[in-house]
């Protein structure tokens, strides 16, 4: 019956109508939504299996449920019941899955003839066998320290737990660093020699607590816009308030914006705290209680007067004044800060100054408070505590006998095999290469010839290597086209394993999807190695990621960051991340959990130090030539880094202007003759590049700001390092703008 | 044992631990929390009667954060490139407060859609009931009209698929209970959907898309809210406001409109020179003009259709004709194209004459019929010339919606027919053994020649007229367009007069003011150039029509 009437149909009016107008058919269904436990999704992208794993960009931590078909993952949706990003995502997260299957994957391991530049794809054997002697040649010429080693903060745990211990325990490398060096070494430094320990006390339900918060050198509505959800769900109408010298997004947002001078943000952070100390706004009974060194800093703080740090910063007194009323008037203040503050010539003291407050205050240990630093890789956290590099394992100490006996013991290598030195910072391993005492170096997941600062030194420095390995997913990085020999590795998603977040979260990588060709996740790179550098048995125990994250829970043992309650990969999983510390036989109870409840720090006499330092000049001055200060910094939140990930994406590639830019003060513009989005010159000591100008209020007249992410921005960025955690201080240098006819680049 | 190694590793690396260790069941109880966390984002029941549903967007709570472009492209399974939100930034303010504001945006779902209105295939529909505006994929030829006319750039036009996509409010989800893509994705909950007065949208329109430098809310009535608790930072500008780009050319369209034009002006020619030559002429001349004429206007709708993404269903242009132009447009080419190929075919298709003459008479094809039928060609040429004019007026952008239009337009009918007649006539006249030549020549020649050298400096004028708005203070429109005829495309723009003036100017001149006859391989070669130059003055000038066109649209970012 069916059947007839269809048939009478076809030459019937039905028919012609549908012809001329068909409203629906093939391409309507191509998108049409179907019903699934997750809402309405496309049919053609109807999983038939799903699971949560944490996102591989950002320290945030988000966790991703990735939608899996045919045991492909087609497409994925935040998790909902995560506890930090709660169903949302930025778009970088979104976009997640999509670098996976660009078409500059390294798919086997190459090898470039140095002569001709020709890269030859070879075999695992060939490669690791040319690995193991290239190096082993260099190290029997010129001693066991004339190899290095640069990680990143972009992978698991426990592969910077391998690597870290292969490279110094097994391959006699003593200098090795990561490139979270160059994101919250600062931080890292404040917090040990604050609080004893390296340990970001907060968790991201403080954000939603605090009826005040600080925000110094952070935009995270673009850098973190997650953490700036968490914002949002605050109820308490918190005041916000934000120290950078531009009007960013989260300027916009807050309820006070103080525009000061570049890096006069520790000047200030001292005059504050004169305020609150001359006006008795402090918590006397917290600083006698659980604090050292009060009187000292009191004494150092009272040369900054409002009189002396209004016009160093560029604010009013009454500003001042008012800033250091709200904080005292705020129940419960916290303070964060990320690169622009870490990222200095006076980093580490800046956010002590920082800590300083919140520990003058009582802000600290209680809900909504803190002096928090926002992290930035995925794994940074992981990298500080496991990486083998500044710290021995487990966020302890070469230099102390005690340390490498424990971690000998605990791992069953000869405590001889542990070095007793410490390991150059990354700064220092270049200038290695330069005095020629570095002459091979192993560069995994990150791209130096991008982001170290003073690029253009770095690039002809790295020439002068014997021979350079770059471990990476893709063959196509700015670093990995200098490189001898490239190791084809897997990428997140295409491995398991665990890393931490900021708010110091376990949070898990699984495997999802195949790593294309030859490429083998960077666990199995170092095992390979291990056993062709013969140095197999030091490591038999570290059988896989599972066996290496109870190891992990071994060194942490006894340790602030303590993880030995976490039973497996099946209970970080199970429970939505488990932060540190987390003890076995303690029953998990709080997901969102802050340290220092207590009041107790990690020295032995469990007091936090009040630590300061006079103010140091900028380190490169401006002068008549180079008069405008060149700020840097985070583009869009669809940037991450130097952009071998998000770049792939054609998504993420709309959400950010495809040519470098620069911004500039409007007043400045008009006096330059510069127009919108004409192509100038800007220039620093170091090179001269071409920009698109971006002609905009936000940036203060006498500064301009370029974003990180195009690759000529560090060819400009001037090479200072804070003394203590040898950061790079990227954020600013003297430069010149000008239009582009008068020079030849 | 090395090599064993290598191999567990490759093959290790491929086996898929995470999906058996730790899959999710599907699980019920995961979608009535998704339900409610974004339950309070849209509304609770379907609008009432004079009601719609709309975007409405929290200005204060926008960052930027961008996530709800990728969240769209995932959640609705879109091109690779693809999504039906975008993100844009005004900024501005004063030196002491400066201001930057990112704007998300997608469709407005108008009341007054520009987007249905000039669609050819009604593949548009606004639903009555919650009046979203929906796209119908499979109605789509692919026109891409829509994209002209949409004022806020929301159409997207897919190459792969040949056919236009568009948001549809998640209207699955919608009516599921469920909260769209964006909605759902947007971290600070600066996007929901709420429901508006259909009667409010019409009186007070500017209180919708109230965005610095968006387009005009009276075109098409937005329904989308821009909301803030603050006052409006002064002196706000797009990021791109300053950024002025050539605009796509629609090459398939350049030839269209000039040989359709050609087409047209050729008949009308014809039809005046009907009553004008003498038998000996018509018998001649006719049947090469009639082809020429004919053939141009073949060739035009041939390449018009290769501006369709989907070809096969051009015929379904038909339905739109009660309110779309372009639709008008189609049909009357298409009625145009087949009376002037009957009147080819009279001319050209021996039996066809025979037949008429049989049955009909002589004097009939030379007659009255023939004459009817010339007249419907060239009424209906034209007429398809003005609905060329009005389908890019519709537009409403400026430097389509202007006189000037109208008359390139036409104007462009008048040069190409004289110009392609003058040079049919020139040709074919050495053919002519004793007719009036030189009557011929000295009169209609020289009429023709002094015509196109009149309208073509009258259109030179007239087009010129733009550039004087480069002298404007404010970015106008005219002074964006007249910045792209100047600067990125300043080649096509001298080009164009140059062409011009030597084609239709300067050779007409010389052949006017010469006093000597000249030689028969003088007369071919400039009139060939004549023909040749004029003909590529007016592709230029058209291809300059697509190219400097700025059109409206929301906010974007600065830079490429």
């Amino acid at each position: 019956m069916i059947k007839k009437a269809k048939d009478k149909n076809f030459f019937g009016t039905e028919y012609l109508a549908q012809l001329l107008h068909q409203k629906d058919g093939p391409l309507m269904q191509e998108l049409a939504l179907v019903s699934s436990p997750l809402g309405k999704l496309p049919k053609r992208l109807l999983p038939d299996t799903m699971t949560n794993m944490v996102c591989g960009f950002c320290s945030t931590g988000c966790s991703l449920k990735v939608h899996l078909k045919n045991n492909q993952p087609v497409n994925l949706t935040p998790d909902l019941e995560y506890p930090v990003n709660f169903g949302e995502a930025c778009p970088k997260g979104w976009e997640a899955l999509t670098p996976l299957f660009a078409p500059d994957r390294a798919v086997s391991p190459y090898i470039r003839e140095r002569t001709s530049g020709k890269l030859t794809a070879v075999d695992w054997d060939t490669a690791l066998k040319t690995f193991v002697q290239r190096f082993k040649f260099i190290q029997e010429r010129y001693g066991k320290e004339s190899l290095a080693f640069l990680s990143t903060g972009q992978f698991c745990t426990e592969e910077m737990a391998l690597l870290g211990a292969l490279a110094k325990f097994g391959m006699g490398i003593v200098h090795g660093d990561s490139n979270t060096r160059q994101c919250m070494a600062s931080a890292a430094v404040a917090y040990k020699q604050s609080f004893g320990f390296d340990a970001p006390p907060y968790t991201y339900k403080d954000f939603e607590e605090s009826d005040v918060l600080v925000f110094v050198g952070a935009n995270p509505c673009i850098a973190h816009p997650i953490m700036w959800q968490r914002v949002c769900l605050n109820p308490h109408q918190p005041k916000i308030l934000v120290i950078d010298p531009r009007k960013t997004e989260t300027a916009m947002a807050a309820t006070r914006h103080y525009s000061i001078h570049p890096k006069s943000d520790l000047v200030l952070l001292y005059g504050l705290a004169r305020i609150l100390i001359e006006n008795n706004w402090i918590d006397r009974k917290f600083i006698e209680a659980h604090t050292i060194d009060f009187e000292k800093f009191k004494a150092h703080v009272m040369r900054f007067t409002p009189d002396f740090v209004s016009p160093s910063t560029g604010l009013s007194v009454e500003a001042i004044e008012e800033f250091a009323r709200i904080i005292h008037e705020g129940q419960r203040v916290s303070f964060w800060w990320t690169m622009g503050v870490n990222q200095s010539h006076e980093g580490v003291r800046t956010a002590q100054a920082l800590i300083n407050l919140a520990l003058m205050t009582g802000n600290i240990g209680r809900p909504g408070t803190g002096a928090n630093s926002i992290t930035g890789q995925c794994n940074a956290m992981g990298s500080r505590l496991f990486s083998n590099t500044t710290n021995l394992l487990g966020g302890r100490d070469f230099l102390n006998p005690d340390n490498r006996n424990k971690v000998a013991s605990l791992l069953g290598i000869d405590v001889h095999s542990i070095p007793a030195q410490n390991s150059w910072p990354y700064d220092q391993i270049i200038e290695g290469i330069i005095a020629g005492k570095i002459k091979g170096l192993w560069v995994i997941a990150t791209n130096p010839a991008h982001s170290w600062i003073n690029q253009s030194e770095f690039r002809e420095v790295i020439k002068k290597l014997e021979f350079l390995v770059v471990q990476d997913m893709y063959y196509s990085t700015e670093t990995a086209q200098f490189a001898d020999l490239i190791l084809p590795a897997a990428g997140w998603g295409e491995k398991e394993g665990t890393v931490i977040n900021s708010e110091r979260r376990v949070g898990l990588f699984k495997k999802v999807s195949a790593a294309p060709g030859l490429a083998l996740a960077d666990f199995y790179i170092f095992k390979l190695i291990a056993q062709y550098w013969g140095c197999a048995r030091m490591f038999e125990g570290w059988f896989s990621p599972q066996t290496v994250f109870q190891i992990l829970k071994k060194l942490s043992q006894g340790q602030p960051c303590d993880i030995t309650g976490i039973e497996d990969y099946a209970m970080i999983d199970r429970m939505g991340g488990i932060q540190w510390p987390f003890l076995l036989g303690k029953e998990l109870r709080d997901k969102e959990r802050r340290l220092f409840e207590d009041g107790r720090f990690y020295y032995p006499d469990q007091k936090a130090r009040f630590i300061f330092e006079d103010e140091r000049p900028l380190p490169e001055p401006l002068d008549e030539q180079f008069s405008f200060m060149l700020l840097t910094g985070r583009g869009t939140s669809a940037q991450w880094h130097t952009q071998t990930r998000t770049e792939k994406s054609p998504i993420l590639r709309q959400l950010y202007p495809k040519n470098i830019y620069v911004e500039i003060n409007q007043e400045d513009a008009a006096g330059l003759n510069i127009k919108q989005d004409q192509w100038v010159m800007v220039e620093t000591k170091r090179a001269r590049i071409k920009a698109q100008a971006m002609i905009v209020q936000t940036v203060r007249k006498g500064q301009i700001f370029m974003p990180m992410h195009y690759v000529e921005t560090n060819k400009l960025t001037f090479a200072a390092f804070d003394s203590y955690s040898r950061q790079p201080s990227y954020k600013i240098c003297a430069a010149r703008v000008a239009h582009l006819p008068e020079y030849r680049i | 044992m090395s090599h064993r190694l290598i191999d567990e590793y490759l093959e290790k690396q491929q086996q898929f631990s995470a999906v058996e260790k730790f899959a999710l069941q599907y699980d019920f109880h995961q979608l009535s929390a998704n339900q409610q966390i974004y339950e309070d984002l849209i509304p609770k029941n379907t609008p009432s009667e004079g009601e719609q549903y709309a975007f409405s967007v929290d200005l204060d709570k926008c960052t930027g954060c961008k996530a709800c472009v990728s969240a769209c492209h995932h959640e609705n399974g879109l091109d690779e490139d693809e999504s039906w939100r975008s993100v844009g930034l005004v900024y501005g303010g004063t030196a002491a407060e400066p201001a930057v504001q990112h704007v998300t945006t997608a469709c407005h779902h108008c009341l007054d859609p520009a987007c249905l209105n000039g669609c050819p295939v009604n593949a548009y529909e606004k639903s009555p009931i919650t009046g979203i505006v929906k796209h119908l994929d499979d109605q789509c030829i692919g026109c891409q009209y829509c994209t002209l006319t949409c004022p806020y750039d929301v159409p997207k036009y897919s190459k792969k698929k040949g056919i236009v996509h568009k948001c549809d409010m998640c209207i699955g989800r919608l009516e599921a209970g469920q909260a769209p893509a964006c909605v759902r994705a947007c971290p600070s909950g600066a996007i929901r959907i709420t429901t508006v007065k259909v009667d409010q949208v019409q009186k007070n329109p500017d209180d919708f898309v109230a965005i610095s430098n968006a387009p005009s809310s009276r075109l098409t009535q937005p329904t989308t809210r821009y909301l803030s608790q603050k006052k409006e930072p002064p002196h706000m500008v797009s990021a791109d406001f300053y950024s002025v780009k050539p605009a796509h050319s629609h090459t398939p369209l350049i030839f269209m409109l000039t040989l359709t034009q050609l087409s047209v002006g050729a008949f009308v020619v014809i039809f005046m020179l009907n009553h004008y030559l003498d038998q000996n002429f018509k018998n001649y001349l006719m049947p090469y003009y009639v082809l020429i004429a004919f053939l141009a206007g073949a060739l035009a709708l041939g390449v018009s259709v290769l501006h369709l993404g989907r070809p096969f269903y051009a015929f379904r242009a038909v339905i739109g004709i009660k309110k779309s132009w372009l639709s008008r447009e189609i049909v009357m080419f298409g009625v145009f194209a087949s009376l002037a190929m009957c009147y080819a075919l009279m001319y050209w298709i021996g039996p066809v004459k025979d037949l008429l003459n049989n049955f009909l008479g002589e004097q009939f094809l030379t007659g009255r019929f023939s004459n009817i039928l010339l007249s419907a060609t060239t009424v209906f040429g034209l007429l398809g010339v003005y609905c060329s004019v009005m389908v890019y007026q519709k537009t409403k952008r400026p430097f389509w919606d202007h006189p000037m239009t109208f008359m390139k337009f036409f104007l462009t009918t008048a040069i190409l027919g004289i110009v392609t007649i003058v040079l049919a006539s020139v040709i074919f006249i050495q053919m002519v053994p004793n007719g009036n030549t030189d009557l011929f020549m000295s009169t209609l020649t020289r009429m023709s020649l002094w015509g196109i050298i009149v309208l073509t400096l009258i259109k030179l004028v007239i087009e010129s007229t733009i550039l004087f708005n480069l002298f404007d203070r404010d970015m106008t429109f005219f002074k964006k367009t007249a910045y792209l005829m100047i600067y990125p495309l300043r080649k096509i723009t001298i080009g164009r007069y140059v062409s011009s003036l030597l084609g239709a100017v300067c050779f007409p001149a010389i052949i006017l003011f010469q006093d000597h006859p000249l030689s028969r391989g003088w007369i071919v070669t400039l009139y060939g150039a004549i023909f040749l130059l004029s003909l590529t003055a007016e592709f230029l000038e058209r291809y300059l029509f697509f190219r400097t066109v700025v059109p409206f649209k929301m906010p974007g970012r600065s830079g490429v």
